[in-house]
């Protein structure tokens, strides 16, 4: 299940949906918005999204995950907008039958996901504001 | 032909638009393209611009067709 929102989510509700008695491992990767960044204070962050096409990477991505790693559930949930410090960001749930892949399986998601979707983060810090990518 | 061209994060701001048409002579380049935007926008950094065609990452040497949708855009910073 692929999903980019700007509202928050629940870990709780979000593994309820995808609950399967088959899978003995559930790996959880949760991102959330740091406090600081380079020993700076960040004041808090913005994400711009391009929807169609991140939506069609993360799907891309999910379906090249449960191949891999023999997935049986999975989610991954991805907000946009202004977010402060301690926000959720990101979810990756992922559930199979053997743990090691499910380790493997969320790893991979979050690196393809940090490398090919388009989803970008302004940073708000105490003495200055940019976007990631060094423009 | 017109191309459709999406901006995002900083090239959102930069331009103050999301998304316009652009209409160019037949069998340009996505560089070609860009030459336009960069004049246009006075964009500075083109080496940082990762673009896409028809929601598919590219380089600049693609030719483009009628209808194409490119997008300008920084590197990908989620997770």
């Amino acid at each position: 299940m692929i999903r980019l929102q700007r509202e928050d989510f629940s870990v709780d509700e979000e593994l309820k949906k995808i609950k399967n008695d088959k899978c003995g491992a559930s790996v959880i990767f949760l991102g959330s918005v740091k406090s600081e960044m380079d020993g700076k204070k960040v004041m808090k962050m913005e994400l711009d999204v391009y929807a169609e096409m991140a939506e069609k990477k993360l799907r891309e991505i999910e379906t090249d995950a449960t191949k891999k790693y023999d997935i049986i559930e999975s989610s991954i949930i991805h907000r946009y907008g202004e977010l402060i410090v301690g926000n959720n960001i990101v979810l990756i749930i992922v559930k199979s039958i053997d743990r090691t892949k499910s380790f493997e399986a969320c790893k991979y998601i979050l690196e393809r996901l940090k490398e090919e979707v388009p989803i970008f983060k302004k940073e708000y810090m105490e003495d200055n504001v940019f976007w990631h990518g060094g423009i | 032909m017109r191309i459709l061209v999406k901006y995002f994060a900083f090239f959102k701001e930069k331009t103050g638009v999301n998304q316009e048409c652009i209409e160019m002579g037949n069998g340009k380049t996505i560089a070609e393209l860009l030459k336009i935007i960069i004049e246009k926008y006075n964009l500075q950094n083109k080496e940082n611009i990762v673009l896409s065609l028809n929601q598919e990452y590219v380089k600049d040497d693609v030719p483009l067709q009628d209808g194409d949708e490119v997008a300008l855009m920084t590197p990908s910073s989620g997770g």
